[in-house]
């Protein structure tokens, strides 16, 4: 009898893997055509993520570098032309956060510029423990890492100065001041902008109440243990001026051909805390030209599916049909 | 007439019999520990069948109960369900009110001698902010706990008041009385957080599975940290009280080629 159900699932899946062949070829060449990329929309997102998502377990080549950061000029090029002002590029393995310093030029180069404009300014982290200084935040205080990299331009870069003007060890380029410039925010995220942060503020906030360094958040009768931490104060640090804030719309995309057709979607370690009312967009499917010809011929791990204007599009035209209700 | 009675009878035999075959077919293969849903769409449902929204919400815990046993057979050991947002208490005072009496009577219903609990086994786990519902219903939470303590087939999480932030921030706070408590010096870990979660405290297997209905591909403050990694996230179309084994068969199965694929 398990046999008979074994071949029966053995017939369940091989008939599964034609419909989902079938649903690849209709998703390809049938599926209605997107509006153009600068078609107007009910509403586009203000931030939008983009997760250069691959099965494979390590990335860290030349050629994977260089098809992320493909990817990433692509995605800052259709930002620029729809009017999204902050865009966030994530992979798991922080690729990009590494291959930053190498390629700063070459992202900045993306980005708007114009003849009198603040040329982008590059805004590293910091490295715990920097200064006593306590205007990071209104509620509890973090002076840890963040793992994240930020290029602003225009007003954005004017904001991120503020907080940064009263650090050492802040690395700044810039060329010449103005105002008048295209806001544009890049954000290169990875991994450790999550969790591992979050676990970093926990401890950060742990010292500050060990040593109760932590002001108004450890009350009067020095009892550590009444200390409690709220959303909002989390909020403020993982969000706020020196973190990450939370995208509108996330387009998950596999930059290598998945080791079966239509995988499901998965948010491969995304920072939790900021995917919390985010949009997702996910096209799984795998055209044939890239699983059966390129992938055979290359081997699917070198195989890159760069970034298309066609899977913002379709993004964007779901974005702008969703309909957001929070709770109500 | 009896013709006609006898050829639904007949219907229903052979729907119920094909269902069956298709879930001992699944069983053969890898099948996931933890799987959650989104219950979405009761209220669209309901306006789109011209039916007042807390029949929406009562047709909704039909499809609970309906999923729950297709589960229960296909033998996934842990349930977690989005019952109930805390933004949820932002919704008019009459649909929160329907739903608190109708969360009170569907507890007892799950629970009781014949309920769908009972008859497979399940332990009920409450997840969330407790203290936010009426006292009648905390009430009936815990006799609901109470009386299938003893279930060890399966477990079902009923999420309710729950939001994810709100999980990780508790988190994050219990995870500092308790270093603090221990003198612990080392620095704190991920691991030492998600100890603390509301779902590793009912001891929850890693999330394999999450599934929203009725269309919305957002996770809405929901297990965000628990599907960060590892899980299968499906958004489908179907309503939630229109939700079956149809819907599911497909995910299942996307589920195995995963493993299958390792």
């Amino acid at each position: 009898m398990a046999l008979v159900l074994r071949l029966a699932l053995w017939f369940l899946h091989f008939f599964y893997s034609v419909f989902l062949a079938l649903s690849s070829i209709r998703s390809r060449y049938f599926r209605t055509a997107p509006r153009l990329l600068t078609a107007t929309r009910s509403k586009i997102p203000s931030h939008l993520a983009l997760i250069l998502a691959s099965q494979e377990s390590d990335l860290r080549t030349s050629q994977a570098q260089e098809a992320l950061l493909r990817c990433t000029e692509k995605a800052i090029a259709c930002c620029r032309a729809v009017g999204i002002r902050c865009l966030s590029v994530y992979d798991r393995q922080g690729i990009l956060l590494e291959a930053f310093d190498a390629n700063r030029e070459r992202l900045e180069r993306c980005l708007p510029t114009t003849h009198d404009q603040l040329s982008p300014e590059a805004v590293f982290p910091l490295t715990p423990p920097m200064s006593d200084d306590s205007d990071v935040s209104d509620g509890c205080h973090y002076k840890g890492k963040t793992y994240i990299k930020t290029i602003c331009t225009g007003d954005a870069a004017e904001k991120r100065k503020k907080w940064s003007r009263n650090r050492s060890g802040i690395q700044r380029h810039r060329t010449h001041g103005s105002s008048n410039s295209e806001n544009f925010t890049l954000h290169l995220v990875s991994r450790d902008t999550g969790k591992p942060t979050i676990a970093a503020v926990t401890d950060s906030l742990l010292r500050n109440v060990a040593h109760g360094l932590s002001g108004d958040v450890v009350p009067a009768d020095g009892d550590a243990e009444g200390f409690s931490v709220s959303i909002s104060d989390l909020q403020a640090i993982l969000e706020g001026d020196r973190g990450y804030g939370p995208p509108d719309l996330m387009i998950v995309h596999n930059v290598t051909v998945p080791r079966r057709q239509s995988p499901p979607l998965e948010l491969y370690s995304f920072p939790p805390w900021q995917a919390r009312l985010t949009e997702i967009y996910y096209n799984g499917f795998t055209g044939f030209y890239d699983r059966w010809l390129r992938a055979k011929i290359f081997g699917r791990a070198r195989t890159w599916m760069l970034l298309s204007e066609l899977d913002i599009c379709r993004a964007l035209d779901e974005y702008s049909g969703a309909e957001f209700r929070l709770g109500k | 007439m009896p013709l006609l009675r006898s050829a639904l009878w007949l219907r229903d035999k052979a729907i119920d019999r094909t269902r069956r075959a298709f879930l001992a077919v699944l069983r053969a293969g890898p099948i996931p520990q933890h799987v959650a849903f989104v219950m979405d769409g009761n209220r669209r449902y309901a306006r789109i069948k011209g039916m007042k929204v807390l029949q929406g919400h009562v047709d909704g815990f039909v499809a609970l109960r309906r999923v729950l046993e297709i589960c229960s057979t296909l033998d996934i050991k842990y349930v977690s369900v989005y019952a109930f947002a805390i933004d949820n208490f932002k919704r008019p005072k009459e649909e929160v009110d329907g739903l608190m009496r109708l969360a009170e009577k569907a507890l007892l219903e799950l629970c009781t001698h014949g309920g769908v609990l009972a008859e497979h086994g399940v332990r009920l786990n409450t997840v969330g902010k407790i203290t936010l519902f009426p006292p009648e219903v905390q009430v009936a939470l815990a006799k609901a706990t109470e009386l299938t303590k003893d279930n060890h087939r399966a477990v079902l999480n009923l999420c309710m008041p729950y939001s994810s932030r709100d999980e990780m921030t508790t988190a994050v706070e219990e995870t500092i009385h308790d270093a603090l408590l221990r003198g612990k010096n080392e620095p704190i870990t991920e691991q030492d957080i998600e100890d603390h979660l509301l779902t590793a405290k009912v001891n929850s297997p890693p999330l394999d599975i999450l599934i929203r209905t009725s269309g919305v591909n957002r996770l809405s403050d929901f297990l965000l940290w628990q599907c960060a990694e590892n899980t299968q996230v499906h958004f489908i179309d179907t309503f939630w009280p229109d939700i079956g084994l149809l819907d599911l068969l497909p995910i299942i199965l996307d589920y195995q080629r995963k493993i299958w694929s390792y």
